[in-house]
């Protein structure tokens, strides 16, 4: 028997254990199938020495399927082949939802209107922070070529001195690029966490 | 052997073979074999107990194009070797009392 062949088979019998506990168990077998291929047995015979460590009955599938069965059944925390909760319960759960929609749509509306008005908020910030960046490296350049006028048009401390003073605007425009970068990179890195964070909740929902 | 007996020494087992560095399945099997043996079923459901009981961590590495499973110890599972060695001391000089001769 091939690899595929086995873990679809295991996949049958094992069907009773929850979507997210019977893929962590195909995972186990198939990993334990690889290392064995990778050590130099064929596929058949890495098959057969993963199926056949409690032979017992005539297939190997089902020897595994059995002896993964009882050994569960010791840990009730790790299998429970009832339904969930929620699914047994999914009637009166749809009913108390459409019964609440009064008072749980306005919270959670208000809620996401708030998450977004703060993210908003933050990438205001973030670009105004930008237009900082942009107000001084622009003063800074004009006011060099303006103080360069105003030397030359016989007005050289004025000049001078306004020469200077750009030229700390070119210097801190250095440090708000900077912070403007590390703000939206951080933002951004954020904003990609959480909406995984979201879709890992759903897609863990889903699994159960 | 007693059931009971042989799960809490298989456990320690499987701890003992990934003292020393992290380990996977399948090396955990061939490390184990020598001493006990221990079916693929037997050395997955002893892992999810231990890792239920925090005594070990898992984590997922690339090794040649696919993922496998490493298992870590934590200090829970190394105080539980600790606390194997100190209660096989008193099992030992049980063992010694009731085989000891006669006369």
């Amino acid at each position: 028997m091939l690899k595929k062949e086995f873990l679809e088979e295991l996949r049958k019998r094992l069907s009773v254990l929850p979507a997210e506990e019977l893929e962590e168990r195909i995972e186990f077998y198939s990993e334990m199938i690889d290392d064995r291929i990778e050590e130099g047995f064929s596929e058949e015979d890495a098959v057969s020495a993963v199926s056949s460590v409690c032979d017992t009955s005539e297939t190997p599938v089902g020897t595994v399927a059995k002896a993964d069965m009882p050994e569960q059944k010791e840990e009730p925390a790790e299998v429970q082949c009832e339904e969930p909760p929620y699914k047994k319960y999914k009637g009166w759960i749809i009913a108390l939802l459409l019964v609440g929609a009064p008072i749980w749509v306005p919270i959670v509306l208000s809620a996401v209107s708030s998450v977004l008005s703060l993210y908003g908020a933050v990438w205001a910030v973030i670009i105004s922070v930008q237009i900082c960046f942009v107000a001084l490296a622009a003063a800074g350049i004009c006011g060099i070529a303006g103080g360069a006028y105003m030397v030359f048009a016989g007005h050289p401390a004025a000049g001078l001195a306004t020469i200077g003073v750009c030229l700390v605007c070119l210097g801190l425009s250095v440090f708000v690029f900077f912070a403007a970068k590390f703000l939206a990179d951080g933002t951004v890195s954020l904003s990609k966490k959480a909406v995984l964070g979201i879709k890992n909740c759903f897609r863990k929902r889903e699994a159960a | 052997m007693d059931n009971q007996l042989k799960r809490g020494l298989l456990d320690v087992c499987v701890l003992a073979a990934i003292k020393n560095e992290d380990s996977y399945g399948y090396k955990i099997i061939k490390d184990v074999k020598p001493y006990v043996e221990m079916s693929e079923s037997t050395l997955y459901t002893i892992l999810k107990r231990l890792e239920l009981a925090n005594m070990l961590t898992v984590h997922t590495s690339e090794h040649g194009g696919r993922l496998r499973k490493y298992y870590h110890i934590t200090n829970a599972g190394l105080g539980r070797l600790e606390d194997f060695r100190e209660e096989w001391r008193e099992v030992m000089s049980i063992w010694q009392f009731v085989t000891r001769e006669d006369g």
